[in-house]
C-alpha cells in the first residue's frame, strides 16, 4: 500500500471518529438540556419556584444552543430549545427557533403547528394564519382541514381585533 | 398446622358469611316505599379554564358556589379537561401555570376540598405534561393524594356506595396534534398500572351497593362526532373489570354533549354510559344531577340560569339511557305507589308547588316536601292501572315551570296467597279472595319451604303441604326457622337439624334453647353453653346465650339482657349499650331497640329516639316501619313521620308478599296496602307465604 493511501485512510478514519465524537457530544448536550428542562418544567414550575425554574431553564437553553452549534443539521435541539423558550413565555424567540427548524426539516409538519402556536402567543396573528394556511394546503384529511379552518378562522378574528386595537398584544 | 392455627382457620371459614361480599358491585334497584335511601351528587365536565371568550371561570365559580348551594350535592365530580391548555389562545400547547392557578383559586375561594370535589384528568390537562405535574400540583384530588386516579366511598345507614375516578388520558405527554394518524395527540388509554389500581379498588369494594366509575373519555373514538377520540389501549381489560365486578355505570365528558346511553358491546350486562356536556364551553347542559334512590339511578341535566331543576327518582325511568333501561324495575298494581322527585331551586326564587300526573292526561296531583329537603313525594293508586307502560310527569313551579318525565311499567300484581293458622279453627289458605281449609288441626307454627308449607303439628310431628300433606318428621318441634329454601328445625333433645332438598342433616346434637335465622345463617343459643353460629359448620361465638338476635348485611346484633346490647362484626363483639333493652328489631338497615317505659330507639351508627314508648311488635316493608303500640294503635313510620293507620290493638302482624297482615284478635284478620281489607273473622296465630298452589 502506498504511503499516500495509508495517510488518506488514516485521515478518513480520524475524521469519522471526530464526527462520531461530535455527534455523541451533541446528543449528550441535548440530554443535559432535557434534564434541566424537566427539573424546571415538571418540578420547579408546578411548585411555583420561579427562581429555580429560571435557573434550570437557563441551563437548558445553554445546552440546547451548544447542541445546535455542534450539529446544526439535527432538528431535535431546535424543537427542545423552542419549547424551552415557549414555556418561559419567550414566544418571539420560540417562533424564531421553530422557523429555523422548519428550514432544517421542512417535511416535519408538526413543527409548523408549534411555529403557529408561538407566533399566535407572540401576538403575530397574521404570520400564524399564514403558517397554518400553508399547512392546510398540504393537507388532504378532511378532519385535519376542519381543525385548521377553525384555527385559521379564530386567528383571523384575533388579527382583526388586534388590528382594531392598533397592535394590541392580544392575549394578556 | 398446629391446633390453634387450624381452629382459627375453621373459625375464619365458618364466619366467612359475615365478611363475604356480594358477587357484584351493583345491587338490584328497589322500588322503596320511602325516601330514606335517596342521595344525589353533581357532575360537571370540560371546564376548559383558560379558553378565551368562554364562560370558563365564571361558570366554574358559579358551579361551586351558587349551584352547589342550590343543589346541595353529596359531592361534585369534574370529569376532566379542567384547563384548556391554550391560555386564551387557539392551539392547545400548555400546560400554562396561569390556567391552573386560576382554576385552583376559584376552588379554594369556594372552599372545595378533597372530600367533596373530585376533579379528574382530561386530555387537555395532559398535553406536553407526561407526568401530570400540573394536575398533581393544582387539582384538588391530585394535590391531596398525589395520584391521578381516585376512589371514594360514601356510607349511609342503607349501605356503602363506591365511586372511582379514573385517568383516561395517555401517559406520554404528547403534544396536541391536528393529525388523525397521531390520534390528534390524544393518546388516551389505561395502562397496566392504571388498570391494576382500578381492579384493586373494585375488588376492595365489592360489598358496595353500587359502584360508579367516572373518567374523561368515551370508551371508543367517534362517539358523538368523527373528531371525538376514545381509549386507544386498555379498553378490553377495563371492560373485563367492569364485567367481572358488575359495575353498572360509567360517566364521562370529552364530547361536549349530554347523552344518556347504555353500553352493550363486550358486556354480558349492559351498563349506563352517560356523557356530560361542557360547563366551560357549551350553552346548555352545564351540569347534571345524578340521584340514587333505593339503588335506582336517575339523572337530569341542568343549565345556568334555568330553575328549578326536577329529577324523578322513583319509580325508575325504564327509558334512562335506552328503552329498556336494564336496571329499571317494574311496579306492581299496588294501591300505594310512591312517586318521588328531587326539586332544586334558588333561595330567591323558591318553588311554590310540585305536582305529578299520570299518562299526560290525568289531573295534576300535589306532592309534599319531605322534611323541608329537596325531596318531594306523592302517591299514586296503581291498583287500577292497566298493566304496561305509563308516563309519570313531575312539574315544579318556580320562576319557570319545569317538568321531568319518565316511563314506568306496571305489572299485574300476583294475587295474594297466604296460609293462615287460625288456631282451633284450623289451617286455611287464602287465594283469589277466597278461603280454603287445608287442615282442621291446630298447628303450632308455620314456615315456608320451597314454596310449600311446613306445619308444626306438635306431638304428631312435622308436616309438609305441597297440595297434599306429608309427614316429614315424627318428632316434636321446639322451634323452626326458614329462609324459604332451607328449613332449620330444633327437635329439642333430638338436636338441631337442617332440611334441604328434602333431606335431613343433623347440625348438632345440642338441645338448643333458641334459634334465629340471620340472612342465610343460623344462630342458635343454649342457655348454659352459649351462642353458636352455623354456616356449614357450627361455631361457638359467645359464652352466653342471647335473648334475641337480629342481623343486617352480615352484622349481628344480640340482646344479652343485663349484659347489654352487642354488635358482632368481623369476628369482634362490641357493646353498643349496657342498657337492658326489652326488644330489638331491624328496620331499613337500622337497629330498633325498645325500652319499656322509656321509648323506641333507632341505631345506624348514631342513636336517635324515635318514639317515647316501646312497641309491642314491629315489622317493616321496604323502608316503612309498622309498630304496634298496643292500645295506642298501629302506627306507620316513614320519612321520619309517624302516622296512625289503625286505632285497633293488634295481636299479631306479618309482612307477606309486600303487604301488611294484621290480626286484630276478635275483630279479625285484615290486610293493609294503603287501605284496609277485611280478610277473615277468625283470630290468626301464624301466617306464611304459600306460592305452590
Amino acid at each position: 500500500m502506498k504511503k499516500n493511501t495509508i495517510i488518506a485512510i488514516m485521515l478518513l478514519l480520524s475524521s469519522g471518529t471526530f464526527f462520531s465524537i461530535r455527534a455523541q457530544t451533541a446528543e449528550a448536550l441535548e440530554e443535559e438540556g432535557l434534564a434541566h428542562f424537566r427539573k424546571a418544567f415538571y418540578e420547579a414550575m408546578p411548585q411555583e419556584d420561579i427562581a429555580g425554574a429560571e435557573a434550570e431553564f437557563a441551563l437548558a437553553e445553554k445546552a440546547f444552543q451548544a447542541a445546535i452549534r455542534m450539529n446544526p443539521g439535527r432538528v431535535e435541539p431546535y424543537l427542545y430549545l423552542g419549547r424551552t423558550f415557549f414555556v418561559q413565555e419567550k414566544y418571539s424567540e420560540a417562533a424564531g427557533i421553530y422557523r429555523q427548524a422548519t428550514g432544517i426539516a421542512p417535511a416535519k409538519k408538526e413543527v409548523y403547528l408549534q411555529l403557529a402556536s408561538a407566533l399566535e402567543m407572540a401576538g403575530d396573528y397574521e404570520s400564524a394564519v399564514t403558517c397554518l394556511k400553508n399547512l392546510r394546503q398540504q393537507e388532504k384529511d378532511s378532519r385535519t382541514i376542519l381543525i385548521l379552518d377553525d384555527f385559521i378562522r379564530r386567528l383571523e378574528l384575533c388579527a382583526r381585533e388586534a388590528g382594531q386595537k392598533k397592535g394590541g398584544k392580544g392575549h394578556e | 398446622m398446629n391446633k390453634r392455627l387450624f381452629a382459627s382457620w375453621i373459625l375464619l371459614l365458618s364466619l366467612s358469611w359475615l365478611m363475604a361480599p356480594p358477587s357484584h358491585a351493583g345491587n338490584a334497584a328497589e322500588y322503596h316505599l320511602t325516601g330514606s335511601r335517596v342521595f344525589w351528587f353533581m357532575e360537571i365536565s370540560d371546564l376548559h379554564i383558560g379558553d378565551s371568550g368562554s364562560q370558563d371561570t365564571d361558570y366554574l365559580a358559579w358551579a361551586v358556589t351558587d349551584l352547589r348551594d342550590a343543589i346541595d350535592p353529596l359531592f361534585i365530580v369534574a370529569s376532566g379537561d379542567l384547563t384548556d391548555s391554550t391560555n386564551g389562545g387557539t392551539i392547545p400547547n400548555g400546560p400554562y401555570p396561569g390556567e391552573w392557578q386560576a382554576y385552583r383559586q376559584i376552588l379554594d375561594t369556594a372552599g372545595m376540598d378533597a372530600a367533596f370535589y373530585y376533579d379528574l384528568t382530561g386530555n387537555h390537562d395532559h398535553y406536553n405534561d407526561a407526568l401530570f405535574a400540573y394536575y398533581l400540583a393544582y387539582s384538588i384530588q391530585g394535590s391531596a393524594n398525589g395520584t391521578t386516579q381516585h376512589s371514594w366511598v360514601k356510607t349511609f345507614p342503607f349501605g356503602a356506595y363506591h365511586f372511582l375516578g379514573i385517568s383516561t388520558p395517555g401517559n406520554d405527554g404528547a403534544p396536541f396534534s391536528i393529525w388523525p394518524w397521531d390520534n390528534y395527540g390524544d393518546h388516551a388509554g389505561l395502562d397496566d398500572t392504571e388498570l391494576a389500581y382500578i381492579e384493586s379498588e373494585l375488588s376492595l369494594h365489592q360489598d358496595a351497593e353500587l359502584t360508579m366509575i367516572f373518567g374523561h373519555h368515551p370508551f371508543e373514538a367517534g362517539y358523538s362526532s368523527a373528531l371525538d377520540t376514545g381509549l386507544t389501549y386498555g379498553l378490553g381489560p377495563f371492560l373485563g373489570h367492569i364485567e367481572n365486578y358488575g359495575v353498572p355505570f360509567y360517566g364521562f365528558g370529552h364530547t361536549h354533549q349530554y347523552l344518556e346511553n347504555i353500553y352493550y358491546d363486550s358486556l354480558s350486562r349492559d351498563i349506563f354510559y352517560m356523557n356530560y356536556s361542557s360547563l366551560g364551553e357549551e350553552d346548555h347542559d352545564h351540569f347534571a344531577v345524578i340521584a340514587v334512590d333505593g339503588n335506582g339511578v336517575s339523572m337530569v341535566p341542568g343549565q345556568h340560569g334555568l330553575w328549578p331543576v326536577v329529577c324523578i327518582t322513583a319509580p325508575m325511568d325504564r327509558c334512562l339511557g335506552d328503552c329498556t333501561n336494564p336496571y329499571a324495575y317494574d311496579i306492581p298494581q299496588a294501591r300505594v305507589s310512591p312517586i318521588r322527585a328531587l326539586v332544586f331551586d334558588e333561595d330567591e326564587n323558591p318553588v311554590t308547588q310540585v305536582e305529578f300526573r299520570m299518562d299526560e292526561t290525568g289531573d295534576w296531583q300535589p306532592m309534599q316536601q319531605v322534611d323541608a329537603s329537596s325531596l318531594w313525594a306523592g302517591t299514586w293508586d296503581a291498583s287500577a292501572a292497566t298493566p304496561g307502560s305509563h308516563i309519570i310527569e313531575v312539574r315544579a313551579q318556580g320562576p319557570t315551570t319545569v317538568t321531568d318525565r319518565i316511563e314506568t311499567v306496571v305489572v299485574e300484581e300476583a294475587p295474594v296467597e297466604l296460609a293462615v293458622d287460625f288456631g282451633v279453627n284450623g289451617l286455611w289458605l287464602y287465594g283469589d279472595e277466597a278461603w280454603n281449609q287445608l287442615h282442621s288441626g291446630n298447628a303450632r307454627g308455620l314456615e315456608t319451604y320451597g314454596g310449600n308449607l311446613v306445619a308444626d303439628a306438635s306431638v304428631l310431628g312435622l308436616y309438609l303441604y305441597d297440595g297434599t300433606w306429608h309427614q316429614i318428621s315424627p318428632n316434636r318441634v321446639d322451634g323452626m326457622v326458614s329462609d324459604g329454601e332451607v328449613l332449620y328445625v330444633d327437635f329439642g333433645s333430638h338436636g338441631l337439624w337442617k332440611y334441604e332438598n328434602d333431606v335431613w342433616d343433623l347440625l348438632t346434637g345440642i338441645n338448643m334453647d333458641r334459634i334465629w335465622l340471620c340472612g342465610q345463617t343460623l344462630i342458635a343459643g343454649h342457655d348454659t353453653l352459649g351462642l353458636y353460629l352455623y354456616d356449614g359448620a357450627v361455631t361457638k361465638i359467645r359464652d352466653t346465650n342471647a335473648q334475641d338476635v337480629v342481623s343486617d348485611r352480615g352484622v349481628l346484633y344480640a340482646d344479652f339482657g343485663s349484659d347489654g346490647l352487642w354488635k358482632f362484626q368481623d369476628e369482634i363483639w362490641t357493646r353498643l349499650t349496657g342498657i337492658n333493652v326489652h326488644a330489638i328489631w331491624m328496620s331499613d338497615h337500622r337497629l330498633i331497640a325498645g325500652l319499656n317505659g322509656i321509648g323506641l330507639y333507632a341505631y345506624d351508627g348514631t342513636v336517635a329516639k324515635i318514639r317515647s314508648r316501646n312497641a309491642e311488635e314491629i315489622v317493616t316493608d321496604r323502608g316503612i316501619l309498622y309498630a304496634d303500640f298496643g292500645t295506642e294503635g298501629l302506627w306507620k313510620y316513614a320519612d321520619h313521620v309517624w302516622t296512625m293507620i289503625n286505632a285497633g290493638d293488634a295481636e299479631n302482624m306479618w309482612v307477606l308478599d309486600q303487604k301488611l297482615m294484621v290480626d286484630f284478635g276478635s275483630a279479625g284478620l285484615f290486610m293493609y296496602d294503603g287501605i284496609w281489607t277485611f280478610l277473615n273473622a277468625f283470630d290468626a296465630d301464624d301466617a306464611a307465604d304459600y306460592t305452590q298452589s
